[in-house]
């Protein structure tokens, strides 16, 4: 994607922000005798965003379209990882610790790491270790509770 | 390389019979009819940041508790919106027991008189007790100021009508007592924010940004003593265990008063006999010694109440402060 | 004499308390260096622990944390590229390409020892000059505070780098994101959306962690045919015991010092924190120098601004809350509760109510201090050593790390799903050029900015004017107007200096 079809996006994006900003912003009412009120600050955010995002659309369509450098970008590798940690987010609490999280680690490494370097056992024991690890810290040692989840630990 | 795999792997193995002991714990029913707290460790709310006063008798109380229901309580600190951040999260979390609410009289009565919340303090939680109470709001001036005694502070205010500048924190404490000031002295002042927290209120007072402060003493001891700052009143019904050489309000004829009294609820629909086995650890660690200790130190005082007397008596004074805010 | 001696007995003589001191300067590091954990929440947990113990005993444990993990926060900053907590965000700036250039261990030699020279500084100012110290607090008021805080903001247009608009919009999305939650002042609620979760508003340590370490995990994943590149590895080689030698950081006294002295008025005036002061005498260190261009590429003076700053708002800090009993962070209210349960009330009497205990804390800082210089250094190897572990195994550990630190907050899985949604932000911002440390900036900010606006304008009912009026304000106004001033001038040079450079370019 060339910068220019970037600079739009963000400009978009930032002037669609600060427009829900504004309307939100508008009904908030001063409840204090003395005060500005809670939406004053929102507003003036809201507003400066707003012009900004359209300095900022300007600038973008003045921009010469130049040949974008070929992304050399990992699709499979990016998008997976973003999978894993979102289900690693939903799974840690209703799992437990222990178990979203060797899950997590064991798949996480494998598409991390290149397949001529992959040892099978390395993996599987640090994607155990660390959990366990981790949990008898902070549960035991600090007396912080991390989730227990499905099996009661 | 073959150490660390036999170091790891003896890791492994002491680690999973840990929790594995850890775990069977669980599962027997006492005559009291509830396992709780077995399940793991129960959250404590708390609306102030730690190291304040509310956070240190939170604390206190839970340590003791602990140790008798053998189980860790962690006290976590959500500030923001005169507590009602921390209301709300422990309104809408889950009712199994594990999660609590200790907050302060002053600051709930309050808002539920004036009807500030889309919940109710007495109606949409499970009030299981009440723990301590801390009597020590007074009203402060400098040294400098035009005003020795409250009598002066009075006509002082009645000539220069909202010009003397209180801090205030809306729908907190001190803007129920400044409700009640403005009613029974017949004065109005201008009230301003200056902060939230006692250290930003006295600095603000410090640096002259308001002229009168209602705080508490254990926060100004020192300046009093040294006599930076003047006393006019305590806000409590009559004069609290140490602090015998300052009047209160009522013996100088007018009835501003304001307790916190320190409470602790459930979610609406916990289990009644998880209610009933917090409130009899609370009731056994109020009584101790310990944490009367702890209290002392803020002059403070181990109160307990049951959560159905709590209840009732909050309602009675919750309908006293309604009258207060409507009349005005 | 009386007081100091029976100090000396209690600490300097007292080998249990020298030992928990040094405890507490370990667990300190440990919890600053590991993302979403901090020296405050070390300090937390530790007090009801420190109730129990000897009064002494108890505030140096307290003392040994706080100043451990201030100063922990630079091992990940330097070496993961994460700041473990707020005020290390500057650090990260210079340490993390200097690691990228082999020089880790060069990184965290430096950083070690200019902690030790900020803290130590800001120490002797606590010890020495306090009471006048003190004054400086009174006459900032919220007019003053404002105009700080709009000046420490007026940073992201200066570390926008090439896309200045992106910059500020990012650093508006920042304050935005303030914003969120139970307004301030009068209680209002915002951007809430009906989510009662959100009513308490975003965690800075959750953006950060989000912004940082899960962003930089997902990039991991789209770059990973490269993810085995090696690091040069002559990387730990340090020249001398700090990487540094004595005389080539002795010259950089002007540095050392104004960065200290940043650091040190920040911590002396409550509630701004060391990461505006790290940030503002980063910025200060890049605008004095000679060669501002090399700051982002592994500059040691952006190192030191950086680290001797946030270490030396420790003394800043303690100084309002020795001198007057106010607390300005978490960090100097949690040693606040710990002082009063030992019957200790910091303020105006302290000195002659309990100074032997005053005196104590002086002692046990300087000690703290100068543990932290020894194990530090000493851990160092060790440190390094987390580079040579393959990143494709260290990231999804950090990973993890992380998700327990965002947890542990406030124990609530919102955050951990917060944590998840700044990454995704942040993934989207690096994929459309819009630099992410502004939004982090906003935010430490914005909340700041709009109650003491707010609050000025209570003061003087609606006025304005008392923004100008106020010398120290119309200063920092000043300061602000100008920087930005610099910042577009030099933008519109650069843009030209570009054209020139396309068009032979092209020609």
């Amino acid at each position: 994607m060339t910068d220019k079809k970037k600079g739009i996006i963000t400009s978009v994006l930032f002037l669609a922000f600060s427009i829900v900003m504004i309307i939100f912003a508008k009904d908030i009412k001063p409840m204090m005798e003395n005060d500005l009120g809670s939406g004053f600050f929102p507003m003036v955010v809201g507003i400066a965003m707003c012009a900004l995002s359209v300095l900022r659309l300007i600038l973008a369509l003045r921009e010469k379209e130049k040949e974008a450098k070929k992304s050399n970008d990992d699709l499979m590798g990016g998008l997976g990882t973003l999978v894993l940690i979102g289900g690693y987010c939903i799974a840690f609490n209703p799992v437990g610790f222990i178990i979203s999280t060797i899950v997590y680690l064991f798949l996480q490494i494998l598409l991390l790491t290149p397949k001529a370097k992959r040892n099978w056992l390395v993996i599987s024991i640090i994607s155990v270790v660390t959990p366990f690890a981790f949990y008898a810290l902070f549960v035991y040692l600090i007396n912080t509770p991390l989730p227990r989840g499905l099996f009661g630990f | 390389m073959k150490k660390f795999l036999a170091l790891a792997f003896a890791l492994i193995l002491v680690l999973t019979t840990l929790t594995a002991c850890g775990g069977s714990s669980d599962g027997t029913k006492e005559a009291g009819g509830t396992t709780w707290p077995s399940k793991g460790a129960v959250t404590v709310t708390v609306p102030y940041s730690a190291g304040g006063d509310t956070d240190t008798y939170c604390r206190a109380l839970f340590k003791l508790v602990g140790e008798d229901l053998k189980q860790n309580f962690v006290v976590v600190n959500t500030t923001g919106g005169s507590g009602v951040a921390a209301s709300t999260a422990v309104k809408d979390a889950k009712n199994d027991g594990y999660t609590l609410l200790f907050h302060h009289s002053g600051v709930m009565l309050t808002q539920e008189a004036v009807g500030s919340n889309t919940f109710s303090f007495l109606n949409d939680f499970e009030v299981c007790a009440t723990a301590a109470r801390d009597d020590t709001y007074m009203l402060i001036v400098k040294k400098d100021a035009a005003y020795k005694t409250l009598d002066d502070f009075i006509k002082y205010c009645k000539d220069h009508p909202k010009e003397v500048k209180y801090s205030i924190t809306f729908n907190g404490a001190t803007h129920a007592v400044a409700t009640l000031m403005e009613q029974t002295m017949g004065i109005e002042m201008n009230k301003i924010d200056v902060g939230s927290s006692a250290a930003d209120r006295l600095t603000a007072f410090m640096a002259n940004q308001c002229d009168c402060l209602v705080i508490n003493y254990m926060n100004v001891k020192d300046y009093i003593e040294k006599g930076d700052f003047i006393v006019l009143g305590v806000c409590a019904n009559e004069r609290p265990e140490g602090m015998k050489d300052f009047p209160t309000m009522k013996e100088q004829g007018y009835d501003v008063v304001q307790s916190k009294l320190y409470e602790i609820r459930f979610p609406k629909g916990t289990d009644a006999a998880i209610v009933e086995k917090l409130s009899a650890a609370i009731e056994k660690a109020a009584k101790s010694p310990e944490f009367a200790d702890t209290l002392a130190k803020y002059f403070a005082q181990p109160y307990y109440r049951n959560g159905a007397d709590t209840v009732k008596e909050d309602a009675a004074e919750v309908e006293q402060l309604k009258k207060l805010f409507q009349s005005k | 004499m009386g007081q100091i001696s029976q100090a000396i007995h209690m600490v300097l003589f007292n080998p249990f308390c020298l030992l928990l001191i040094l405890i507490g300067v370990v667990i300190g590091i440990i919890f600053g260096s590991i993302p979403g954990l901090s020296s405050t929440m070390a300090l937390i947990l530790f007090l009801p622990m420190s109730f129990g113990m000897d009064p002494m005993n108890g505030i140096s444990l307290l003392i040994g944390l706080y100043l451990g993990g201030m100063s922990g926060g630079l091992i990940s900053a330097i070496l993961l590229k994460i700041p473990g907590t707020p005020s290390s965000i500057a650090t990260v700036f210079d340490g993390g390409p200097m690691a990228d250039k082999g020089e880790a261990g060069k990184a965290i030699g430096v950083g070690i020892l200019t902690s030790f020279v900020g803290g130590l500084i800001s120490i002797l100012a606590l010890m020495f000059i306090s009471p006048y110290l003190a004054k400086v607090t009174l006459a900032f008021t919220s007019a003053e505070y404002f105009s700080i805080a709009l000046f420490a903001l007026t940073i992201i247009s200066s570390l926008s780098g090439n896309s200045m608009v992106n910059g500020i919009l990012s650093g508006f999305l920042g304050i935005a994101l303030s914003l969120v939650g139970i307004a301030p002042i009068d209680g209002a609620i915002r951007f809430t959306f009906g989510e009662s979760k959100l009513y308490g508003g975003f965690n800075s340590v959750v953006i950060l962690i989000g912004i940082y370490a899960v962003t930089d995990i997902i990039r991991a994943g789209f770059e990973r045919r490269d993810i085995d590149k090696k690091l040069a590895k002559k990387s730990y080689q340090m020249d001398s015991l700090y990487g540094i030698k004595l005389g080539d950081y002795l010259k950089r006294w002007v540095n050392i010092i104004r960065s200290a002295l940043i650091g040190l008025s920040i911590g002396i005036l409550p509630g701004i924190g060391g990461s505006t002061a790290s940030l503002l005498a980063y910025t200060a260190a890049k605008n004095s120098s000679k060669h501002p261009e090399t700051f982002g590429t592994g500059e040691v003076d952006g190192l030191i601004a950086s680290e001797t700053s946030n270490n030396a708002v420790i003394g800043g800090s303690l100084i309002p809350l020795i001198t007057m009993g106010i607390p300005g962070n978490v960090a100097t209210a949690v040693f606040l509760g710990g002082l009063t349960i030992h019957g200790i009330s910091p303020g105006p009497l302290v000195f002659s109510k309990s100074g032997e205990y005053i005196y104590g804390i002086f002692i046990a800082l300087i000690i703290a201090n100068i543990f932290m210089l020894i194990t530090e250094r000493a851990g160092l190897r060790t440190f390094v050593r987390l580079l040579d572990i393959p990143k494709y195994y260290l990231l999804p550990i950090v990973l993890v790390c992380c998700i327990i630190g965002a947890y542990c907050n406030k124990f609530t899985v919102f955050d951990v799903y917060c944590v998840f949604i700044f990454g995704l932000i942040g993934t989207l911002f690096k994929f459309l050029k819009i630099p992410a440390t502004p939004l982090i900036i906003g935010f430490i900010l914005g909340n700041m900015t709009e109650t003491n606006f707010r609050q000025a304008l209570m003061q003087t009912g609606g006025s304005w004017s008392i923004f100008v009026t106020r010398p120290i304000s119309l200063i920092f106004l000043l300061v602000a107007v100008f920087s930005v001033a610099m910042t577009i001038r030099k933008q519109i040079v650069n843009a030209k200096k570009g054209k020139v450079a396309e068009e032979e370019e092209e020609g």
